[in-house]
């Protein structure tokens, strides 16, 4: 054969290996492509399919009890050509809570069923997820901390059962809230982790439903109308102008006026002597036996499921039957009282939390420290915010004072007590921590001279132009 | 002297020159259709993600703080819309001066873009829960509006 002619079958094979390339490359890209849109719709489909199964199981559970012997209760729904599995929990909430310090005590307060649906594709398990809550009413419960972190509502309301939330969720958040093995939440130890990773989530809302508290009120009575297009800096910049609440610290600066005030008011007992200091565990009373079954009873009663929630049913779930948002109103009600008259600060004190431990710290730049307690310190943070200082340091352009919480009480109110006397005092591991904070034990160990028990204090420090003060206050 | 090609060499070389011919013919009619279909499927995608992107962004959330609700019968009409979403979050959707499809949250202090390619959102406020909203995309060879209708759960007990 001739060069010639074998440089033209080169050429063709060569071109036939092109196209074949060219072929399968396209072939593999339109392939991937439509696997990830079918991905897409299937998993809205899976998702809606899941939630459907949800609604049906629970309206089955509505009329009866689907599972006479235990707890939890499983079954398979078909929906469509989907099939999901359905899995319910009927769950009791008991807790240990120390109520006012005097009423430690378990409680169960809300019975509870949770709901899963998992829709499985080719790929993927999408979720749906659905709590139907009976009406908190608490069986030990006191005005306090606890009432608010829980929600109880501190009387006893009628009966009604409703769906408190509702929602998908995508295999991505099953992936990242718990673990590859969990996928299909087949094993019970997997959906018991979903259900407290959402409860959790909405405790964490509760919470911030109070930081946002301002933002929210300003969003609604001042976003100003806007063109078609803004920039992003202009959107931030809003924002953060209508945030004013968390741009000023206000609620930790209460909490350091209120603990400057108890700190200068502090005293030890009369007659008190170190080996009166003692620590006791919480005391836990009866928890009834027949508990469960009343609650089942109460879930299929005649009453169960016939009363509509009330306009205002979320309130229900908060300190005093109010709202976050109310309370945040009569909050800052209450922090314009106290700038007229700071006597008014116990007022706010109170209203807040009732007890706990807490401190604050205080770092003024440029400016000298208060000087006459708790009015000083008022006084000061006032003319800093409104004037711009009034005791400002020579060649210092602006004074500032920036205000940070240091501990934060409310997690402490599980542990055991120390009391003086008969008088519970501060929780054991509050009292650690403020040690701690304080240099007066070393981390690790709780330390064995309770004496310091009988004192709180301050320490001040002023260097160059920088002055810092910690206030601190035992829970009461 | 010069040897040319062979009668059967010139039939192998026309017959191997008309099927790959065919097979380039064939093969460009294919990738015109196949990047036909995919365009299609992308618009189609697109239209479907920028539905799926807001109907996941209402879905989260549980209060709406802006538009105000309306007064009279008439729904109270904005080019963006502000709400509390699931996580407790205070948000904000709009359209920045590049036309891409903004979502802000103060909390976390974050844009995420949702969609490049869009000229207007307008949300009208039907009442406390619900809002309608309509976007007009500017990426397409015609004008292209995706609209729907949401309505919030009212409220989240716990």
């Amino acid at each position: 054969m001739s060069p010639r002619k074998g440089s033209a079958i080169a050429l063709v094979m060569g071109l036939a290996v092109v196209i074949g390339l060219l072929y399968f490359s396209m072939q593999n890209f339109v392939s991937n492509r439509s696997v990830q849109i079918h991905r897409i719709v299937d998993g809205l489909a899976l998702g809606e399919a899941a939630r459907q199964a949800v609604l049906e199981v629970q309206e089955q559970y509505r009329e009866q009890r689907l599972s006479q012997s235990t707890s939890t209760y499983t079954t398979s729904v078909m929906v469509g050509e989907h099939s999901v599995q359905v899995y319910v929990e009927e769950r009791l909430s008991r807790r240990k809570r120390w109520l006012m310090s005097e009423n430690a005590g378990e409680h169960g307060m809300l019975d509870s069923l949770y709901f899963l649906g998992v829709a499985c594709g080719k790929n993927d398990c999408w979720t749906a997820a659905a709590s139907e809550i009976f009406s908190p009413e608490p069986i030990f419960s006191a005005k306090d901390y606890a009432a608010w972190d829980e929600g109880l509502p501190i009387k006893a309301v009628k009966p009604v059962r409703l769906t408190a939330w509702n929602e998908i969720l995508p295999p991505l958040i099953i992936r990242q809230g718990l673990d590859s093995s969990c996928e299909k939440l087949e094993s019970r130890d997997c959906r018991l982790r979903l259900f407290e990773l959402l409860q959790s989530k909405r405790r964490k809302l509760r919470e911030k439903e109070f930081t946002t508290a301002a933002l929210k009120r300003n969003i609604q009575n001042g976003f100003p109308p806007l063109g078609p297009r803004v920039s992003e800096h202009y959107i931030q910049n809003l924002l953060q102008s209508m945030d004013v609440e968390r741009n000023s610290e206000r609620p930790e600066l209460y909490w350091g006026i209120a603990t400057l005030d108890h700190i200068l008011k502090f005293t030890a007992p009369e007659g008190y002597k170190p080996p009166q200091v003692s620590i006791r565990d919480p005391q836990i009373p009866d928890f009834p036996q027949d508990l469960h079954k009343a609650f089942m009873s109460r879930w299929f009663s005649d009453q169960s499921g016939k009363h509509r929630p009330s306009r205002n049913f979320a309130s229900l779930y908060f300190h005093d039957e109010k709202g976050v948002f109310q309370h945040y109103l009569e909050r800052e009600e209450l922090e314009k009282t106290v700038y007229q008259n700071p006597a008014k600060i116990h007022e706010a004190f109170l209203e807040e939390r009732g007890m706990k431990l807490y401190g604050v710290r205080y770092v003024a730049e440029c400016a000298n420290p208060p000087q006459n307690g708790l009015q000083g310190f008022l006084d000061y943070v006032k003319d800093i915010q409104s004037k711009g200082g009034r005791y400002v340091h020579e060649d210092c352009s602006q004074a500032s004072i920036e205000v940070q919480p240091i501990l934060s009480g409310h997690k402490t109110v599980e542990s055991p007590m120390i009391y003086l006397n008969e008088r519970p005092w501060i929780s054991l591991q509050s009292f650690y921590r403020l040690l701690v904070k304080l240099g007066g034990a070393s981390e690790g160990e709780f330390p064995e001279d309770t004496s310091r028990a009988t004192h709180s204090k301050t320490f001040g420090a002023t260097e160059n132009r920088q002055s810092g003060n910690l206030f601190l206050v035992p829970a009461f | 002297m010069r040897r040319g090609f062979t009668l059967a060499e010139i039939a192998v070389a026309a017959g191997l020159s008309i099927v790959l011919l065919a097979l380039v013919g064939t093969g460009v009619v294919w990738m015109r259709n196949s990047m036909r279909l995919v365009t299609s499927l992308d618009q189609d995608s697109q239209v479907l993600w920028l539905s799926r992107l807001l109907n996941a962004e209402l879905n989260q959330a549980r209060e709406i703080l802006f538009p105000p609700p309306p007064t009279g019968d008439k729904p109270t009409v904005a080019h963006q819309v502000a709400f509390v979403d699931s996580e407790g979050d205070v948000t904000v959707l709009f359209v920045e001066e590049a036309g891409r499809l903004i979502q802000f949250s103060q909390d976390r202090g974050k844009f995420r873009d949702l969609f490049l390619g869009v000229g207007d959102l307008i949300i009208r406020r039907l009442d406390r829960h619900t809002i309608s909203y309509e976007v007009k995309r500017t990426d397409t060879p015609e004008p292209e509006t995706i609209s729907g209708v949401f309505q919030i759960q009212p409220v989240e007990a716990l």
